[in-house]
């Protein structure tokens, strides 16, 4: 089953299209990336999965209801979240907020429950009772991810989740995705091409438009389009290490 | 102590006490949310309230409730919707709702003797019925944020993600900006229209020097503002200055020490104490 259908959808801002012709399909147990420059579309491309932006035209299901019902199904971890440090709030209650369910209903024992779990996960379960804004960049994601698991939801939707945060932080952060891939489908949103040959299944290359949308493997050759600049990659063997071409360099 | 057997005294400390619930439960959302100016737009709008209540020769803070809640809607839906921004749908909302106010009280010819006091606050002439209605609006705001707390909580933190996992954020959002509205009318009494803005934030703002929880927080605040309007009452009576005026500079004074206090703290390594 299909859990998200993206249906050839064009959004415009002030007249100058975001995206266009945009079809995308998520299957149960995908660990896709959506890769592409700054300003290629990603994060409108979640936003329009996530019912935040209505298209002008096409067509958007998830998990074959409209998003702003499906939605609650999806753990979202937004890019780099803005929030106050001084923000008077634990850990734990913001992971809380990830088992939200309706107006007037309260939080239950399984809830409680449920958000200790998503923290053991992430190995923030020590951390739960610290204010968030005390918090490191990286410990910050983890408590994001956390939320967005608290959920126990069918596909994890994840806009630049390393964006902020160190060489080191991110391997673990890509490690600790590859683990949760057997519970829930992955949507990844990055300008990050390393990760593409390590960790992900399949790849859509997004700039405005989609110009590829398969096996990591094939990805690869396909980026020289979408950055419109050279990309020389190292063998799939390997892994962490993408090269641009300069000039001048001769051969590597 | 003979000056508790006056009744205005004893009206005071009443009205000390519900304006403090009201800026402590309403100024921790005003504080967190960042929508300071918003509730300061609120309260001058409300202004145009209290000229028409003269003109049409009603109480005048009765007819503020209307007034600061469609003031409250109007920055609400204008920010939002008419492509205008929100500083400046606060100026429009700020500047009609005083000239309105100015206007009606011309227009109703009479002699408006206490004009002065819904301006700048007069908490030593609240009268008997305005604390009846104060007491009606806390319960309002207090219902209206126990009811809805865990969503105000999450939209002030993180609106994208309150809104996909199904809060309601626009009309919560607007919700909010109604209890402002509801505490505006609450405050004015106390602390005048131009002079809210001040109870809405100072109690908070020191509230969370010293907790990372949002229900404590609202309670430190309440405390707080319970401290700063008395000692404002007492030191206003003795002095006999300005009451309104006297609690925002007894409150500013708490805040500064608090502020000391807490990097004091933090620098001598006792940060647990104050919660980092």
């Amino acid at each position: 089953m299909a859990l998200v259908e993206v249906r050839n959808v064009w959004v415009y801002c002030d007249h100058s299209p975001q995206l266009e012709d945009v079809s995308l399909l998520v299957n149960d147990h995908d660990f896709l990336s959506i890769i592409g420059p700054n300003g290629a579309g990603k994060t409108t491309l979640l936003k329009v999965i996530l019912g935040l932006i209505q298209p002008a035209r096409g067509s958007v299901t998830v998990l074959d209801s409209a998003p702003e019902i499906g939605r609650k199904q999806i753990g979202y971890m937004p890019q780099d979240i803005q929030f106050d440090s001084a923000f008077p709030i634990s850990v734990f209650d913001v992971v809380l907020m990830g088992r939200y369910k309706h107006l007037l209903s309260s939080y239950s024992e399984k809830d409680k429950k449920a958000v200790m779990e998503a923290l053991k996960t992430v190995e923030m379960a020590k951390l739960k009772d610290r204010r968030i804004g005390t918090l490191s960049g990286g410990e910050q994601q983890r408590v994001f991810l956390a939320r967005a698991l608290a959920r126990q939801p069918r596909l994890l939707l994840l806009d630049e989740p390393t964006a902020s945060i160190d060489p080191d932080a991110r391997k673990s952060f890509y490690e600790l995705l590859t683990s949760l891939k057997e519970r829930m489908a992955i949507l990844l949103v990055t300008h990050d091409i390393s990760v593409v040959s390590v960790y992900v299944d399949s790849v859509a290359c997004l700039n405005r438009r989609l110009y590829y949308h398969g096996p990591a493997e094939g990805a690869l050759k396909q980026l020289e389009q979408v950055y419109q600049c050279p990309v020389e990659v190292l063998a799939h063997g390997i892994p962490h290490r993408v090269l641009r071409r300069h000039n001048n360099d001769g051969d590597l | 102590m003979e000056i508790f057997e006056y009744e205005f005294m004893r009206n005071a400390l009443a009205a000390a006490a519900l304006v403090s619930i009201a800026c402590g439960v309403v100024g921790t959302f005003v504080v967190i949310r960042k929508i300071v100016f918003i509730s300061g737009g609120i309260a001058h709008a409300a202004f145009g309230g209290i000229g028409l209540g003269y003109l049409v020769g009603i109480s005048p803070i009765v007819a503020a409730i209307p007034f600061s809640v469609m003031s409250a809607l109007g920055i609400g839906i204008l920010s939002k919707k008419a492509d205008m921004g929100e500083d400046a749908a606060i100026g429009v909302l700020w500047t009609l709702g005083m000239a309105s106010g100015v206007v009606f009280i011309h227009m109703s010819q009479g002699y408006a003797p206490d004009l002065f006091s819904y301006l700048f606050g007069s908490i030593l002439t609240v009268p008997r019925q305005d604390l009846a209605m104060m007491g009606i609006l806390d319960v309002l705001i207090v219902v209206g944020v126990l009811l809805f707390y865990k969503e105000l909580v999450g939209l002030s933190f993180d609106e994208e993600f309150s809104t996909v996992v199904g809060v309601p954020a626009q009309q919560l959002n607007l919700l909010l900006l109604c209890l402002v509205g509801l505490s505006v009318v609450t405050l004015i009494r106390v602390v005048g229209v131009i002079l809210v803005i001040a109870l809405l934030t100072m109690p908070a703002a020191i509230g969370r020097y010293f907790t990372y929880d949002v229900k404590r927080m609202m309670i430190l605040s309440v405390g707080i503002g319970v401290i700063g309007t008395v000692a404002g009452l007492f030191i206003s009576y003795a002095a006999d200055l300005p009451s309104g005026a006297t609690i925002v500079l007894i409150l500013g004074g708490m805040l500064l020490c608090s502020t000391i206090l807490k990097n004091v703290w933090r620098g001598r390594g006792y940060s647990h104490l104050c919660s980092l």
